[in-house]
């Protein structure tokens, strides 16, 4: 027997592999049935003319599926809601986030109260919010627009109309979003050293300098974090939307998520359905290469 | 060894080792669980036992070597493993398909294997199967309702299974369900469906062909013994694949809040108040909006005259077709939203009232709103006139307005819902014999008795039925609308055969309406784009039906 095989029935004999192996197989074989399985299977789909009932006579037409789906009118439409919806998110939840963080680094006392009152929403039941906001904002009748009668602006539609609804639905989006977030760049703010703060400070630096050079710099890899996060959230939105909306009024609302259930649950095309979430994961895999690349810290401390 | 020990005033000291089987078997898992999890030989742990109350404090000593009862990690992560596979291996084993019988089902299925005897149908003594149907409360009732029956008279033991739909909807969920079900090969015997969301499940040749097997063995003539628009639905390239339960007729209900038309002295003028079913135009309905809309002292509107919001496929194709052009020509394999007709039909429903003030867009369906207090007339369907009482108001409904003066309109509609069975049934002499029933007035009539009375019923026998009401008084709302709904369920089209997916169809007229009231598009823009958008749906719809072959 050589040495390797020998060492290798050393290392099988071992308790402690024989005991990782018994509790990781099963986690395995989960994630192969449930995770792998299906993922291979999706892409085979998408290249088939898929028959539910009868898969063996399903026919291979390449890239057909996707060329359908292209041609689909709501293809575009949801692609370009995605997008303004994701870069909403983006620009207005990592800000804010940022902001208030940096709020509960600087305010000690009570910080944990704090950072419970803003995590609140994000354990509140989605079904209630989407229902609580829409008795809000409800163009007649609704709180919100007594609110800015009361200070003298025009009430808004809200939900009701499609230049709004989009904004309003991020709105409700980011409250209910923003609690995670805050709390991994707060995590992340008190991890970065003191001695950095406390040396700037004897070299001069104000706040705002302390915050931009050298919070934001060596928070590099939980932005990156929250960025690719909420990047990937954002391209897969869906229940907010359906729950509050349906995608619209008209298709203000309708995301891709939306297209990929209708064509698949709604309209049973389960081969464009399967091209659509195909392309999905493609752009969602490129996005997050792009945001590691661009915001990957060139140092570190 | 005393493995229990006291926490708290008043709780008694426990040992363990003296109770059931059941506490100690507890402590021991969860002690090597957390003996595990924290390493051993750590810190002592605190387990609770379940079933009991008392907190226990266990001997870390005896821990860091066998557990509190002698058992190992190793022990433990056999038998955990063991468990797991058992468990797998129980969740893989297919259930029985009628394992949870009703009560009342049960006592049925004891009857006589004489039973079938004069009905009409087969003796199946014994043979078991199952329903599947919305799982929505008067719906389940109805179809317990006909499985009993049904059971007595068979001597089959049918049962009932509700499937959620999810928060999509019924049509289209409960569709990809049984598709999902027919591919898995877990389907049902027989299933209650939406008959316009039937299209893909034909395309997909899902289901069992009852021309021969239900209406010609029963000697039924589809063109009279239904309604209105309810078996077209049920009719894919000349076969028959269901029975119809219901007709349709959404999106040309008007619901009208009589009181107020009362209180406004209007009663005398407009329908069903002055005894007529259809508005005399649509003027004349835009007339009554406006009076009844209402306003806050600063001129905010608090309730709406009219909304149309919801089921404007129909509404649209119903106006087209009372100006004589179809929205769907099947024939030439056309649509026709693009047309004079089109346009006028979108200037009609959507684009002069949102221009005469008395309808905006709102984020609810006109059902909803209505129920809300949010509109005063609620085109759609009829559902604040069946359940607004119980909500503190009191709708009746009236018909879609006259397109042309003095002519009634067109209604069109794309079917209510019916039964029908897979075409791989797994006992198609039990599918086959249900859906007779449901071709009968027993099983007809025992569905109608659904929401205290059906007004939308499909069976043209019940059209002067009064017995499947609970209270066939002038009292009850749902009995004073019947005769609008007769009506209107006696002249509904139904949207003809071959357009495509009802269900694209209905989202796309929806999302261009929206566009409409709010303004993005006018009646012109709207009819090109919902030409656009069904034309689109119909090339993809030809495409599934060549590739399905």
């Amino acid at each position: 027997m050589s040495a390797s095989r020998r060492r290798l029935g050393t290392l099988l004999a071992r308790p402690q592999v024989r005991f990782g192996a018994i509790v990781l197989i099963p986690s395995m074989l989960w994630y192969a049935v449930f995770v792998v399985i299906p993922a291979l299977q999706t892409i085979q789909i998408s290249l088939l003319n898929y028959h539910l009932l009868d898969p063996q006579h399903s026919t291979f037409v390449g890239l057909d599926n996707f060329a359908q789906l292209i041609a689909n009118p709501l293809f575009p439409i949801a692609v370009v809601n995605t997008i303004v919806w994701t870069v909403l998110a983006l620009v207005v939840i990592i800000p804010i986030s940022l902001v208030l963080a940096q709020c509960l680094v600087i305010v000690r006392r009570g910080r944990n109260v704090y950072q419970a009152v803003i995590f609140l929403p994000v354990v509140v039941s989605l079904v209630a919010v989407a229902l609580i906001f829409r008795i809000l904002m409800d163009p007649e009748v609704g709180l919100f627009n007594k609110l800015l009668a009361g200070v003298g602006l025009l009430p808004s539609s809200w939900l009701s109309a499609s230049s709004t609804a989009l904004p309003v639905l991020l709105g409700i989006a980011s409250w209910k979003t923003i609690g995670v977030i805050v709390v991994i760049l707060t995590a992340g703010m008190l991890n970065i050293p003191s001695e950095i703060y406390e040396a700037a400070r004897v070299d001069g630096a104000n706040g705002v300098q302390l915050f931009r050079r050298i919070t934001i710099p060596l928070l590099g890899h939980t932005l990156a974090l929250v960025t690719v996060l909420l990047t990937i959230g954002s391209l897969q939105e869906f229940t907010l939307p359906t729950v509050v909306t349906q995608g619209g009024p008209g298709n203000a609302t309708f995301l891709y998520n939306m297209l990929i259930y209708q064509e698949a649950f709604v309209n049973l095309r389960f081969d464009t359905a399967s091209a659509a979430a195909l392309l999905q994961f493609v752009v969602i895999l490129i996005a997050s290469a792009m945001w590691l690349r661009l915001l990957r810290p060139k140092w570190s401390y | 060894m005393v493995l229990g020990t006291e926490k708290g005033a008043g709780t008694t000291l426990v040992p363990l080792e003296t109770e059931s089987y059941s506490i100690s078997e507890v402590l021991r898992f969860r002690y090597a669980l957390a003996s595990m999890r924290f390493g051993v030989g750590g810190e002592p742990h605190w387990c609770r036992a379940g079933s009991q109350e008392e907190e226990t404090e266990l001997d870390p000593s005896d821990a860091r070597t066998h557990g509190p009862h002698g058992i190992t990690r190793r022990r433990f992560v056999v038998g955990a493993g063991l468990a797991a596979v058992g468990a797998t291996i129980a969740a893989c084993v297919p259930g029985g398909t009628a394992t949870t019988a009703p009560a009342s089902s049960a006592a049925a299925a004891g009857s006589s294997p004489s039973a079938a005897a004069g009905s009409g149908l087969p003796d199946l003594t014994g043979q078991v199967g199952v329903l599947w149907g919305l799982k929505y409360d008067p719906h389940v009732a109805a179809y317990q309702r006909m499985v009993d029956l049904f059971n007595q008279k068979t001597g089959a033991k049918l049962t009932v299974q509700p499937i959620d739909p999810g928060a999509a909807g019924p049509p289209g969920t409960l569709a990809q369900q049984f598709l999902a079900a027919v591919a898995a090969g877990t389907q049902p015997d027989v299933m209650c469906l939406y008959g316009a969301a039937a299209v893909p499940l034909y395309v997909q040749k899902a289901l069992m062909p009852l021309k021969d097997s239900v209406y010609t063995a029963k000697g039924i003539n589809v063109d009279t013994a239904f309604v209105g628009d309810a078996m077209p639905s049920w009719i894919w390239q000349g076969e028959y694949y269901g029975v119809p339960v219901e007709c349709n007729g959404v999106g040309s209900m008007v619901n009208v809040p009589v009181d107020d038309v009362k209180t406004a002295g209007l009663d005398t003028q407009y329908p069903p108040s002055n005894g007529k079913t259809f508005f005399d135009s649509y003027d004349a309905m835009y007339k009554l909006a406006g009076a009844l809309q209402k306003k806050d002292a600063s001129g905010t509107v608090t309730r709406w005259g009219l909304s149309s919001k919801a089921f404007e496929l129909e509404s649209l194709a119903g106006i087209m077709a009372s100006l004589g052009t179809k929205w769907w020509d099947g024939d030439a394999k056309k649509f026709n939203f693009n047309s004079p007709d089109g346009i006028t039909a979108f200037k009609m429903l959507v684009e002069t009232p949102v221009k005469m003030g008395i309808e905006t867009e709102l984020d609810q369906s006109a059902t909803q709103a209505a129920l809300a207090g949010k509109v005063a007339l609620s085109r759609g369907d009829g559902g604040p006139s069946v359940v607004g009482a119980a909500a503190g108001f009191n709708f009746e409904l009236a018909g879609a307005p006259r397109v042309k003066p003095g002519e009634d309109p067109v209604l069109i509609g794309g079917g209510g819902w019916g039964f029908m069975a897979p075409k791989n049934a797994k006992n198609p002499a039990l599918s086959v014999a249900f859906l007779q029933f449901v071709a009968s007035d027993d099983g007809q009539l025992a569905y109608a008795k659904i929401y205290d009375g059906l007004l939308n019923f499909a069976w043209a026998k019940l059209a002067n039925d009064t017995t499947r009401f609970k209270d066939a008084t002038a009292a009850n709302a749902i009995f004073r609308a019947a005769p609008a709904f007769t009506a209107m369920a006696l002249r509904t089209k139904h949207f003809g055969e071959g357009f495509g997916y009802y269900a694209e169809c209905e989202k796309a007229a929806g999302d261009v309406c929206s566009k409409v009231r709010q303004g993005t598009l006018d009646s012109a823009g709207g009819a090109a784009e919902l030409q656009t958008r069904v034309e689109a749906q119909y090339a993809q719809f030809v495409k599934d039906v060549a590739a399905a072959g």
